[in-house]
């Protein structure tokens, strides 16, 4: 038996390194890494805006998967050769950048025929959004280099298209938080005056460690009656009175569960704890019910294993 | 009975299973819920010495092969207890009793490698797990009650095989229909996360900062019931292969005649079982790579030309092989029976047809070469050879390998019979002139691919395993009268198999789990830097596509570990087996 086993084990091995064997030394071996942010400013001269966007179009673009810059290439989509002369002509009254901007992120209005789906829309994915998710200067970068495939560049980086490309890389307000009171403290603006993550002192005071100030029901009626009880060294006042008409109660409840701590009765029956320990109580207590049934009958019958 | 005595026995060992099931869910609740009060807040943690990715991959892997497998056996072992109260075969039952025995230990190591997964999941991607949990909360308690009720109708379905016979053997059935029913909803949860990875709906936003606008849409998304059918089919051409490779092992250690007669029958019938589900297989993948297209064409050509086009030969010879150890397997079968000798000539244009097949399927449009030698080829791809590189020539090359062994399987099945009907000339002649019809059609199509536009070519792709399917059903529908009353040329002689069969049997497991970690990596790989494509980015240091070497290696690795599991497995099944035959 072992010996059989050992001369399987022996076998699987075998296969199992030659296939990965192909993988490792027949196929081409290359990392792909997610593309590099590019720092493009009002600054950054022709040249180099038509070198980074000739590094989009073949890293985040992907706009080589289906288009393509010299005789070898893919055809899925228009030949980019020449591009920056036929834009400027594709569309009566329309400038080539204008018109290679509108392709970009728009890709449907103008299909070039040949290259239409049956129905006669586009393949092409919209480039500022994901996956590509070009920024506005990023989008410019590209439809530099496209304009220089035999036109003229005449794209400009303004500061508000730096100023919106870097409000883009800003991380989105959310945290790792997934109470739904901590979203709804956003939600209502409540992060505007109070600090929820930190002790700093913004127009009211902070919430990061209310709990061990206030109980739920004080801190449910500094919400909804702000001027009953007001915070050390903040002057009555200064916090909107209408939160008992704007925030609905359900809402209410999970705001004052998350800064409080405590959890009502129905949120903590519906903990998933309480799940689990239900599903294992039923299951287990389920099964020994029915053993003991089983034991039952099988004494009252008088089974000889029972 | 299978290892209890009387109903009190029974119930204890389904309390036993579901107390396992329970003290797992148990420490994973309570592991999960103390990582954030251990570790301090991160978008992402580092596992030592391999890495955060390389562990979640092994773990998540060697859960789905195991799932996969768990999954899988139940509908065929039903499906062979159903045949045996329908045949009235007793012989079928012990079948199905003993696909089912290697389900008992299959689902606490299933269970524990989940447990294993999640926690990983949580400690090392806790944003990404923070994202999901937004989408999918209310599945979460879902899921743990229909594991536990799986696992209670599996340990029932198990632990009442033998109580539950004769009159009550309908009680029995049901218990296997809810096996399955609960595996399928198992199935479909689970998918929907992983579909909503790949092809995400129903929400607005990115990152955590998302709202759920439609929980529906974000269940139902375009991956959602694509991987359903393909996983259902792979599941049960995966679990028959690994329970063909068990009735090979147990033919290899058999020490009599009669042992090695029967799991010689349980090894033809696992093969079958997998070559069964293997056949539509191509075209449920077919159906989950065109709606990827269909959600998004760039994902869709990252899959097939971008980074990992090179796979897809590594996969060409992955399927090859299948074919091939299929067909060999069937050949060496077919000495077992009398009178399978005078099939024998067609063992020759089979192979060829097999071997040309895989070097035409194995074959890339665009070879990575030198400048020297793009030179000498004038272009990036070989000017003569390059041609089969393309979609017109692969897909023609498949279907002629699925005819081929198709062929083989129906001369298996002829091997002992003389046909004496006066149906069966004619029968032949119909069943000739359409197989010459099919592979005539098929070839025109391929040929006639290259000269139309690409979007026709993709269209004309369908009709080709139409025709094959047709072919079948007629070779099939003709075959039942034109063999009715056939004279037998003597029994099959079940035992009587050389050991390298059994070793095919082991070929063709080892080769269909791997195939399963390939794709596995494609299909997750396709999502790049990405966790839920174009939602949630993965910004962490494994955030990149690595060489083909080291992604063919980890999977190699995790196929090795996985093996080392069943082995596990076996050992329990046969020492199970064992007790039972002592307690009788």
């Amino acid at each position: 038996m072992r010996a059989v086993f050992l001369r399987i084990l022996g076998f699987v091995i075998l296969i199992t390194l030659f296939y990965g064997g192909i993988g490792r030394w027949w196929l081409t071996q290359a990392e792909e890494h997610p593309p590099p942010e590019l720092e493009i400013t009002v600054h950054t001269d022709a040249d180099t805006l038509i070198s980074m966007g000739r590094t989009l179009l073949g890293s985040r673009g992907g706009c080589l998967l289906c288009h393509k810059i010299s005789e070898q290439g893919n055809t899925r989509g228009p030949d980019l050769r020449g591009v920056g002369a036929r834009a400027a002509s594709r569309k009566p009254g329309m400038s080539s950048e204008a018109y290679l901007v509108e392709s970009l992120v728009n890709p449907g209005a103008y299909v070039v025929e040949e290259f239409a789906t049956a129905g006669g829309a586009s393949i092409m994915p919209v480039a500022n959004r994901p996956p590509a998710d070009l920024s506005p200067t990023e989008l410019k970068a590209l439809v530099a280099y496209l304009q220089s495939l035999g036109g003229e560049v005449t794209v400009e980086i303004t500061a508000q298209d730096v100023a919106v490309a870097a409000a883009r890389k800003e991380p989105p307000p959310a945290s790792l938080d997934t109470h739904p009171g901590a979203d709804l403290l956003t939600q209502h603006a409540c992060i505007a005056c109070h600090d929820v993550k930190g002790t700093m002192r913004l127009v009211g005071p902070p919430l990061t460690n209310v709990r061990e100030r206030l109980s739920a029901t004080e801190i449910r009626q500094s919400i909804l009656d702000p001027d009953a009880v007001v915070a050390e060294g903040f002057p009555p006042g200064l916090m909107l009175k209408d939160f008992a008409q704007t925030v609905p109660p359900d809402e209410l409840d999970q705001i004052v569960s998350y800064l409080s701590g405590e959890v009502p009765l129905a949120e903590r029956l519906s903990h998933p704890a309480v799940h689990l320990v239900a599903l294992i109580l039923l299951f287990n207590g389920g099964v020994w019910i029915m053993r003991r049934l089983a034991l039952s009958r099988a004494v009252a019958s008088g089974e000889p294993n029972a | 009975m299978a290892e209890s005595r009387g109903w009190p026995g029974a119930l204890s060992g389904v309390r036993g299973g579901i107390l396992k099931i329970s003290l797992i869910l148990a420490a994973l609740y309570l592991v999960v819920s103390l990582l954030p009060h251990v570790f301090e807040v991160a978008d992402y943690r580092q596992f030592p010495v391999i890495g955060s990715r390389v562990l979640v991959w092994c773990l998540a892997q060697g859960h789905l092969m195991f799932a996969g497998f768990v999954l899988g056996v139940p509908i065929f072992a039903l499906i062979a207890e159903v045949m045996g109260v329908v045949l009235k075969s007793e012989r079928y039952d012990g079948l199905a009793k003993d696909f089912t025995r290697l389900l008992a230990m299959s689902y606490t190591i299933t269970a524990t490698l989940g447990a294993l997964l999640l926690v990983a999941l949580v400690a090392l991607y806790p944003r990404f797990v923070a994202h999901m949990e937004k989408v999918f909360d209310p599945t979460w308690g879902f899921y743990v009650a229909v594991i536990f009720g799986e696992a209670l109708f599996a340990y029932l379905y198990w632990y009442t095989w033998d109580l539950l016979q004769g009159s009550r053997k309908g009680w029995h059935v049901f218990l296997g229909v809810m096996v399955n029913v609960l595996a399928i909803g198992i199935l479909v949860i689970t998918n929907a996360w992983t579909g909503y990875m790949m092809t995400p709906g129903g929400v607005e936003g990115t990152e955590l900062a998302i709202t759920v606008t439609s929980r529906f849409d974000a269940f139902v998304n375009y991956a959602w019931m694509p991987l359903n059918i393909h996983r259902m089919l792979a599941n049960v051409c995966f679990g028959g292969a690994i329970v063909g490779a068990y009735a090979a092992f147990r033919f290899l250690a058999a020490t009599d005649d009669e042992e090695r007669a029967n799991y010689d029958w349980m090894g033809y019938i696992g093969s079958f079982i997998a070559v069964a589900a293997f056949i539509p297989l191509p075209f449920a993948g077919y159906y989950l790579g065109l709606e990827i297209y269909s959600y998004s064409q760039q994902m869709g050509v990252s899959m097939m030309g971008g980074s990992f086009a090179q796979l897809w030969i590594l996969q060409a010879i992955l399927i090859g092989s299948l074919f091939l150890a299929i067909n060999l397997y069937l050949w060496l079968a077919m000495g077992r029976i009398p009178g399978g000798e005078r099939y024998r000539k067609y063992q020759a244009p089979v192979l060829v047809v097999l071997a040309t097949g895989l070097a035409v399927w194995a074959t890339p449009h665009t070879i990575i070469a030198t400048f020297a030698e793009m030179k000498a080829m004038g272009a990036a791809h070989h000017p003569r050879l390059g041609v089969l590189g393309l979609m017109s020539a692969k897909n023609t090359a498949v279907n002629l390998m699925i005819i081929a062994t198709f062929i083989t399987f129906m001369l298996y099945r002829r091997g002992n019979k003389r046909a004496t009907s006066a149906f069966a000339v004619p029968g032949n002649w119909i069943q000739g002139v359409a197989f010459v019809a099919v592979v005539v059609g098929i070839v025109w199509i391929g040929i006639y691919g290259y000269f139309v536009p690409a979007a026709v070519r993709v269209g004309l792709s369908k009709y080709q395993p139409l025709m094959v399917g047709g072919f079948m059903v007629l070779f099939l529908a003709i075959e039942g009268p034109a063999y009715r009353g056939a004279k037998s040329l003597g029994e099959i002689r079940w035992g009587q198999m050389p050991r390298i069969s059994q070793y095919v049997l082991f070929f063709l497991a080892v080769t269909f789990t791997w195939l399963m970690g390939l794709m596995g990596y494609i299909r997750s790989g396709i999502r790049q830097h990405w966790h839920v494509y174009q939602v949630m980015r993965d910004t962490s240091e494994g955030a990149y596509i690595p060489t083909h070497g080291f992604a063919t290696m980890v999977v190699s690795i995790i196929v090795i570990i996985f093996f080392l599991f069943v082995s596990m497995v076996f050992a329990l099944a046969m020492r199970s087996e064992l007790r039972e035959r002592r307690a009788s």
